[in-house]
């Protein structure tokens, strides 16, 4: 490359590094920083002092538990659901793979009002007393991590030669059997990759644990925001955000090396084998996911949108005209209408904010540089931009709160900023953006760029006739994605959203914190509003999918 | 055109990494094209035939030696002001334009406007032998179809140079025979200089004035289809043209 | 012993003694709760407070230093001292008014009486320790 296209490609890609580096950088060292220093010099004490108290140690504990748990289930009840959604074929397929994808975007207070509303005294399963338990809260990370398995291993699985396992059926094996001597272990690598991916969020939830975990449970992440808002003991946060960079760091280095396997061992399959239709033989596996699709991810559903109808008076559409109200007691500040109104014009300005940042950098990471270095320097980049995914909303939301008064020493105080919110939730959408459009980028035959300059396209010119109108669908479903990812936002909202101008989820955690059947009522309409919301922003950018699109979300 | 020099390929070497090592896929090549000549290399698979044009486009990057046309060096040319045109195997047509779209976009690029373009794009479509076949989509032609569409589409702007990357080794043999013959009368009418790749000795003989046989990189010998037969440098080389 | 996440959800969901109807007869609460529970021209509590263990627990109003506009801010809390906002106060905030010179309403003097001898602690040293012995109850009752 000359030293021109060197400048070129630099400025491109100067734009996202200068982002992410004010916005994400910036805020992680300081909170790096703030937990191993005082006032400018190297302090370990913090550490003592978090360590030494045996409730870190238990939340700590709880949150790898709950993690591993979550990961197990989620894994265990994934595999036979990646069967019969991408091995087999059976007609209304198509809705059941979509019904299975809904949870996975629905806004975490959602989840963990729903799961409320079923568990809690009153609810539909109230008789399992299973309010406030670890088990619900394992149960609602299931629900919104169950689609990442099946849609990960089964995608990978649907490219999977069968005729090694139809090898195996002939020489005697019974079915079970080839499975798990032939199957199982080509599958690895995907079902690694799905893993990883489930136990970070499941180690990262946040709004599922603060709503259903009580006073009792708690994960890092609920802690440092307690210790931030409750306790106002910034030190431990602090110290607590450093632990959880450091988890985060390890499990996405295993995701990350289990990612490349699977890409590489992709080269070796075939395209898209020919689907069986789903059989007597397969009983098993379709009777494992029509329960988790019933009872795990259709009950908590219906419960929401049932309780939300039900009233003092019975049946009545009264909590939804209740949200033109400040509820109970003046629970809130403004009605949820306003609220919602919030929520969305955050939510297109973090969306406009995440789609230019992330083309951006899918741009640059699908360059393919002939020379070594070249491709080092893209890899690393690639690895830079996703860290934002890694690292939880939280430590975003509570790294801003800290770094951006007077930041770099400038005189200036960002915190009061109108626009901290929506870029806090562009700086954690970008990464969704990116890897929705990496693949379609990736997968531009690069002789078609090499034809248009041949026929005289200068590189501008190349990227408008060529990569354009190839990403375009793909730029549909990245805009889609940001845009409800921004409206469910919560972890990083909660840290800096000002008081007058909440956002819905926010709103939906006030109403749920306080207790009164017209609160729980408003909460529970406001939350199939938000979900409904989510779920038409999403079925409509999934109309702009890719056919043969084989990321991980 | 009136250029008294042509195409010069001087001690051209291009090297590709290997485990680890740069190991060299044309080694040494030169050798000229004249003004409206069609030069046609042949060689088997793997011996660097490919990247030599491709380095000609300006595709690759020359370890040493030069390419120039009519005696300016074209280092320091960038490959979409080279006015050469290139022509894959398997066409590269732009999926979301129609036929008279993609034969048009050279035109466009040289900032020709829609009026200027239409008749252009009509008489290269009827030269190939596609008359009305301006709003077909490119998902519905055969593979023959696409190759012409390809060959209109690189020779619309009118080319100083047209490189031809095995164009016709994705199709079955009948069709191959056939666009072999439209190719060399469509290069001979628009007296294109031209350099066409090929491991096909017949087509090699069909469509080139003069062809280069390539070995390992190393170009072994130069020469007319006549000349060719009657020598031979050494066992390798007559054993691949057949005697 | 239930620990709540705040005291709206104890009082109002797990007491016994209030609209949750809940399974708890004791709850820590104000003084000034009793009056809430007696029905409209009832003449006897339902529930009581016990008031040899009351702590006295001020709600303060400051400027804040660096204020803006300090003046507005001061005249403002003088607005608060003054008589009209303490007698709104027990109905709006149930808390007692500080200024002495205004009265309390009727149900209060005869159900929430002020305790006579409430426990206090010098504002010095809450300061220091509050941090410290918040920690150390979150440890001990919740872990």
């Amino acid at each position: 490359m000359t030293a021109r296209r060197w400048v070129g490609w630099g400025l491109v890609a100067a734009v996202p590094l200068a982002f992410l580096g004010l916005f994400f950088v910036l805020p992680t060292g300081t909170l790096i920083a703030r937990g191993f220093s005082t006032g400018g010099s190297l302090d370990l004490s913090g550490f003592g002092e978090v360590f030494s108290r045996p409730r870190t140690w238990r939340i700590v504990g709880l949150t790898f538990l709950q993690a591993t748990l979550g990961t197990v289930f989620a894994v265990g009840l994934g595999i036979p659901g990646a069967y019969v959604l991408y091995r087999r074929r059976f007609r209304g397929q198509w809705l059941a793979r979509a019904l299975v994808t809904v949870p996975f975007v629905l806004p975490t207070v959602v989840v963990g009002v729903a799961f409320r509303s079923l568990l809690a005294e009153g609810g539909p399963l109230g008789a399992l007393h299973l309010d406030g338990t670890l088990a619900a809260i394992v149960a609602a990370l299931v629900f919104f991590n169950y689609s990442v398995v099946v849609r990960t291993v089964g995608g990978f699985w649907a490219h999977l030669d069968p005729r090694a396992e139809q090898a195996a059926r002939v020489l005697g094996a019974p079915p079970w059997r080839a499975f798990l001597s032939v199957t199982l272990p080509a599958l690895v690598p995907a079902i690694t990759a799905a893993a990883s991916i489930v136990f970070l969020f499941c180690a990262t939830a946040f709004g599922v644990v603060l709503i259903l975990g009580g006073i009792r449970f708690g994960t890092i992440e609920t802690e440092i925001w307690i210790q931030t808002t409750q306790f106002l003991n910034l030190r431990a946060a602090s110290v607590l955000s450093v632990v959880q960079l450091v988890v985060v760091g390890a499990v996405l280095g295993v995701s990350g090396a289990a990612r490349r396997r699977r890409e590489r061992a992709l080269h070796l399959t075939a395209v898209d084998a020919a689907r069986e239709r789903l059989g007597r033989a397969d009983w098993a596996p379709a009777v494992a996911t029509g329960l988790v699709g019933v009872v795990l991810i259709a009950l908590p559903m219906l419960s929401l949108v049932l309780r939300s109808l039900r009233t003092s008076r019975g049946w009545s559409l009264q909590n939804y005209a209740n949200l033109a109200t400040t509820g109970g007691r003046g629970v809130l500040t403004g009605t949820v209408w306003a609220a919602l109104g919030n929520s969305v014009r955050t939510a297109v300005l973090a969306t406009a904010i995440a789609v230019v940042v992330g083309a951006l950098v899918g741009l640059v990471v699908s360059r393919r540089p002939r020379s070594r270095s070249g491709r080092r320097a893209i890899e690393t980049l690639d690895a830079v931009f996703m860290l934002p995914l890694g690292v939880s909303a939280v430590t975003v939301g509570f790294g801003f709160l800290i770094a951006l008064h007077r930041p770099l020493g400038l005189d200036i105080d960002l915190r009061t900023w109108w626009g901290l919110v929506p870029v806090a939730q562009a700086v954690v959408a970008v990464p969704l953006v990116v890897r929705s459009l990496l693949p379609v980028l990736r997968a531009i035959e690069p002789r078609l760029r090499q034809a248009a300059a041949m026929l005289g396209a200068s590189p501008w010119r190349v990227f408008l006739a060529v990569d354009l109108p190839m990403v375009r669908r793909a730029l549909g479903l990245a805009i889609g994605f940001a845009f409800a990812v921004s409206l469910g936002e919560f972890g990083a909202t909660s840290f800096l959203v000002r008081p007058d101008r909440p956002t819905l989820p926010i709103v939906i955690y006030r109403l749920i914190g306080r207790p009164g059947a017209e609160n729980l009522g408003m909460a529970l309409a406001a939350s199939v509003v938000l979900a409904a919301l989510t779920a038409a922003v999403m079925m409509l950018a999934e109309r702009w999918r890719p056919a043969s699109a084989m990321g991980e979300l | 055109m009136t250029t008294a020099r042509g195409l010069e390929v001087s001690d051209v070497v291009v090297q590709y990494e290997a485990d680890g090592r740069w190991l060299p896929a044309v080694d040494g090549v030169s050798f000229e094209v004249t003004p409206g000549e069609v030069l046609g290399l042949l060689g088997p698979s793997g011996c660097g035939k490919s990247t030599l044009l491709r380095a000609i486009a300006g595709l690759e990057r020359l370890v040493r030696g030069a390419v120039s046309w009519d005696g300016a060096d074209l280092a320091p040319v960038p490959v979409h002001r080279r006015g050469f045109g290139l022509m894959f195997q398997d066409g590269q047509l732009f999926p979301h334009r129609d036929v008279a779209g993609n034969v048009a976009f050279g035109l466009q690029m040289a900032g020709l406007g829609p009026a200027e373009r239409a008749p252009r794009v009509h008489e290269l479509l009827a030269m190939v032998g596609l008359e009305g076949f301006e709003r077909r989509q490119v998902e519905t032609l055969s593979g023959g179809e696409r190759q012409r569409v390809a060959l209109a589409r690189s020779l619309a702007p009118t080319p100083r140079l047209l490189l031809l990357d095995e164009p016709l080794s994705a199709l079955d043999r009948a069709l191959r025979e056939q666009l072999a013959e439209d190719l060399a009368r469509v290069l001979r009418e628009t007296r294109t200089t031209a350099v066409f790749v090929t491991h096909d000795q017949d087509e090699a003989f069909a469509v080139a004035d003069r062809i280069g046989v390539m070995f390992s990189g190393k170009l072994v010998q130069v020469g007319t289809a006549a000349e060719l037969r009657a020598e031979g440098i050494d066992r390798s080389v007559r054993a691949f043209l057949g005697n | 012993m239930k620990i709540d996440a705040g005291w709206t959800d104890a009082y109002t969901v797990d007491f016994s003694g209030s609209s949750g109807k809940g399974s708890r007869p004791l709850v820590v609460s104000y003084a000034s709760s009793p009056p809430d529970e007696v029905p409209a021209g009832g003449t006897t509590a339902p529930t009581g407070a016990l008031l040899d263990t009351c702590f006295r627990q001020v709600e303060y109003a400051g400027v804040l230093a660096g204020a803006k506009n300090p003046a507005g801010a001061q005249a403002f809390i003088d607005f608060m001292l003054g008589d009209s906002f303490q007698a709104a106060l027990p109905d709006a905030m149930y808390v007692y008014p500080v200024s002495s010179s205004v009265k309390v309403p009727d149900t209060w003097a005869t159900f929430a009486p002020i305790p006579s001898s409430p426990f206090s602690m010098d504002p010095a040293q809450i300061d220091k320790n509050r941090d410290g012995w918040i920690q150390k109850w979150t440890d001990t009752v919740i872990g």
